[in-house]
C-alpha cells in the first residue's frame, strides 16, 4: 500500500513538472509574433512633394488649367519575406491657371492602403489597394460655379516590380521599383449641376470603363548612411483621372509628383534585405 | 547598371503631359471661335429657351453674319452682347476687363416706385437703426425693416433683435424695393422667421442635357421655420413673427429678391404690395471663354407650388404705385398703403 502510494505521488509530481515545461497557447502566439517581427522591415514615412497639375473640366469650360504646387505625405511601409504593405496619406495644393490667366486654387488629398504578395519571381508583387482621392478646385471669378470637385473611393489591383542595383562610381546599393494601380470599382461624387456652390452632389458607382483612373509610381530607396537602418526614398508618381458625368460634361486631370521621403526604421528584420 | 534600371529612370519622361491626350481641343483665339463658344455654352446650359419661345439657332444665324476675322475685341464683345440680349434675361451677362453686357429692360421699362430719399428725409428722420444689414424703423404700432441687398449677410443676431423689438406690434413691413438680389442663403435665413411651420414654397429643376427641354425632375422646396440653437435659446425672446406682414416690392427686385418674394408669398400671414418683381428665377452658371471673358447664363427654373414660373416676375397681392404728386410732396404712397393695411 505504502509502495503504491509512493509510486502514485512520484507519477503525479513528474507529470506536473512535464506539463509546466510545455509552452501555453499564449506563449506560442507570442513566439510566432516574434518570429514574424524578425522577418519584418517596418518604416514610418514622411515625405515632401513637388507637383504639376493639368486639368480640363468641361463642367467649367473647355479651357485647360495647369500649374505647379507642392504637398506633404506620411504613412507606414512594411516589407516581409513574402509581402509588402503600405499605408499612405498625401495632400497638397497647386496654383493653376488658364492660358488667359484666370487662376484657380487646386486642393487635393489621397489616402491609400496597399497589400502586395510576392510572386514566384521574387522581383514581382501583385495585390490589392483601397484608395480615396479628393480633388477640389476653387475659381473665385466664376461665382456660383466657383467650386468643382471629384471624390473617388476605389478598390482595385496593384502590381509592383522591384530590383536592387548598385549606382556606379558611388557604389551605393539602392532598391528600385515600379508600381501601378488600376481601380476596378469606384464610388464617384461630382457636382450635380452648374450652380456648384449649392454643394449638391451626384453619386455614381462605376466599374472600369466609364471611370478612367490609374496611378503609376517609379522610385528608389536607399540607406541614408552605411549601417543606418533609416532610408531615403525618391519617387515620381503620375495620377490620372478621366470621368464623364453625362453627354456634355467630362473632367480629365493629371498630376505629376516628385517626392523625397524619409523612411524611419521602426523594426528591422534580421534576415530580410531592405533592398529587396 | 542594367538596361532595365536605365529604362526605369527614363520611363517617367514618357508620362510628361500624357493626360493631355484625353483633353478636348481648346477653343482657338479667334473671333469666330469665341462667338461659337459663347453661343454653344448658352445652348447647352440656358434654361428658358422653351419658356421664352426663343429660336436660338435663328439668333445665331443673325449675329454670326456680323463676325469677321479682323474685328477688334470691343466689336466682338458688342456682337456677343447683342446676341445675348435676345435672351431677355438679367442673369445673362458677358464680362470682360472693359465692359459687362446686360439686359435691364425688366426694370428700365417700368416706373421705379421707390425713392430712398423720401424715406430718409420724411420717414426715418435720422431715427432709424442700423441693425446688421437692415435699416429698422419703429412706427410705434408697426415695425419696418428695409433690406437693400441679399449680398449683405442677414445675421441671426440681427434677426433675433428685430423679432424681439417688434413682437408686440400689429405688423411688420419688410421693404425689399430696389433689392437686386444676392445670396440665396439670406433668402431662407430671413423668410423662416415669419413662419412656425414647414411650408412648401415652390419647386426647382436644372438643365442636365443637350436638349433645350432636358431637365432634372422637379424638386420641392420647403421653408422650415427657424430653430434657435439649444445653447442660446431663451424662452422670453421672440424668434418668429407670425402676425400680419406686408412685403414691399418693385420691378428692381431681381434674382434672390424674387425668390424671397415667392417664399414670403407662400406664407398665409404675408401680403405682397407694390409692383411686380423683375423676375430672375433662374440661378446662373458661369464659364470662362477662351479669351478670359466670363459668361453666365440661367441654368435652373423655379415655380410656385401652383406652377407659376417666376422668371418674368411675381405679381403683388395689392398693386400700388408711387404717385408722382405724392413723391413730390415727400410721401411714399406704397409705404402709406402698407401702414394703413396693417393698422386697419
Amino acid at each position: 500500500m505504502k509502495k503504491a502510494l509512493y509510486f502514485f505521488c512520484l507519477f503525479f509530481a513528474s507529470t506536473s513538472l512535464l506539463a509546466q515545461n510545455e509552452p501555453t497557447k499564449k506563449e506560442q502566439r507570442k513566439q510566432r509574433k516574434q518570429e514574424q517581427l524578425n522577418q519584418t522591415n517596418r518604416y514610418f514615412v514622411l515625405e515632401v512633394l513637388g507637383t504639376y497639375r493639368n486639368v480640363q473640366d468641361l463642367a467649367t469650360s473647355n479651357q485647360i488649367y495647369n500649374g505647379f504646387g507642392g504637398g506633404i505625405g506620411f504613412g507606414g511601409f512594411q516589407m516581409r519575406n513574402n509581402n509588402i504593405q503600405e499605408f499612405r496619406g498625401r495632400g497638397g495644393y497647386n496654383g493653376i491657371s488658364s492660358r488667359a490667366g484666370v487662376s484657380t486654387d487646386d486642393f487635393w488629398g489621397n489616402f491609400s492602403y496597399v497589400y502586395l504578395r510576392k510572386l514566384k519571381n521574387p522581383k514581382f508583387f501583385l495585390g490589392g489597394q483601397a484608395n480615396f482621392l479628393s480633388q477640389v478646385r476653387y475659381t473665385d471669378i466664376l461665382s456660383n460655379s466657383s467650386l468643382h470637385w471629384e471624390l473617388v473611393g476605389s478598390l482595385g489591383i496593384t502590381a509592383r516590380a522591384q530590383s536592387p542595383f548598385t549606382i556606379p562610381l558611388l557604389k551605393k546599393q539602392v532598391a528600385t521599383y515600379a508600381q501601378v494601380y488600376l481601380p476596378l470599382i469606384a464610388y464617384v461624387s461630382r457636382p450635380i449641376y452648374g450652380v456648384t456652390v449649392s454643394g449638391e452632389m451626384e453619386h455614381y458607382v462605376s466599374a472600369l470603363g466609364r471611370l478612367g483612373n490609374t496611378s503609376m509610381e517609379f522610385g528608389m530607396h536607399f540607406p541614408i548612411r552605411k549601417n543606418n537602418a533609416n532610408r531615403l526614398r525618391i519617387s515620381y508618381q503620375w495620377d490620372f483621372l478621366r470621368w464623364r458625368d453625362n453627354e456634355v460634361h467630362k473632367v480629365v486631370t493629371g498630376q505629376h509628383a516628385i517626392s523625397i521621403g524619409l523612411l524611419v526604421s521602426m523594426i528591422q528584420a534580421e534576415n530580410i534585405s531592405p533592398n529587396l | 547598371m542594367r538596361i532595365q534600371h536605365i529604362l526605369l529612370f527614363l520611363t517617367p519622361l514618357l508620362f510628361y503631359n500624357c493626360e493631355t491626350v484625353f483633353f478636348e481641343e481648346e477653343t482657338p483665339f479667334t473671333a469666330q471661335a469665341i462667338f461659337d463658344e459663347a453661343w454653344e455654352f448658352a445652348d447647352r446650359e440656358y434654361s428658358f429657351f422653351e419658356y421664352k419661345e426663343i429660336d436660338w439657332n435663328a439668333v445665331r444665324a443673325e449675329y454670326d453674319s456680323r463676325i469677321d476675322s479682323v474685328m477688334n475685341r470691343e466689336d466682338l464683345f458688342d456682337v456677343i452682347a447683342d446676341m445675348l440680349f435676345e435672351l431677355r434675361d438679367g442673369h445673362v451677362n458677358l464680362r470682360s476687363s472693359f465692359d459687362r453686357s446686360r439686359n435691364w429692360r425688366w426694370f428700365l421699362d417700368y416706373p421705379p416706385n421707390y425713392n430712398f430719399d423720401v424715406l430718409e428725409r420724411n420717414y426715418f428722420k435720422e431715427e432709424q437703426q442700423f441693425v446688421g444689414a437692415f435699416i429698422v424703423h419703429d412706427f410705434e404700432d408697426v415695425g419696418y425693416m428695409h433690406y437693400r441687398s441679399f449680398s449683405s449677410t442677414a445675421s441671426e443676431g440681427a434677426l433675433n433683435y428685430i423679432m424681439e423689438k417688434f413682437k408686440n406690434h400689429k405688423g411688420i413691413i419688410v421693404d425689399i424695393r430696389d433689392n437686386g438680389g444676392g445670396s440665396s442663403g439670406n433668402v431662407t435665413r430671413i423668410a423662416r422667421r415669419f413662419t412656425q411651420e414647414s411650408i412648401l414654397v415652390g419647386r426647382e429643376r436644372y438643365r442636365n442635357g443637350i436638349g433645350h427641354n432636358d431637365f432634372s425632375e422637379w424638386e420641392n422646396v420647403r421653408l422650415e421655420p427657424y430653430e434657435p440653437d439649444s445653447d442660446i435659446e431663451n424662452d422670453t425672446i421672440a424668434y418668429h413673427f407670425t402676425k400680419p406682414v406686408v412685403l414691399l416690392t418693385n420691378r428692381s427686385c431681381y434674382s434672390a429678391a424674387s425668390f424671397f418674394t415667392q417664399y414670403m408669398k407662400a406664407l398665409p400671414n404675408v401680403t405682397v404690395m407694390g409692383d411686380w418683381t423683375g423676375g430672375g428665377g433662374g440661378a446662373p452658371t458661369f464659364t470662362e471663354l477662351a479669351n478670359g471673358w466670363i459668361l453666365r447664363v440661367s441654368n435652373t427654373q423655379f415655380e410656385s407650388p401652383d406652377g407659376f414660373n417666376i422668371e418674368d416676375g411675381i405679381p403683388p397681392d395689392e398693386q400700388v404705385g408711387l404717385r408722382q404728386e405724392d413723391e413730390i410732396a415727400g410721401i411714399d404712397t406704397i409705404l402709406e398703403e402698407a401702414l394703413a393695411f396693417l393698422r386697419k
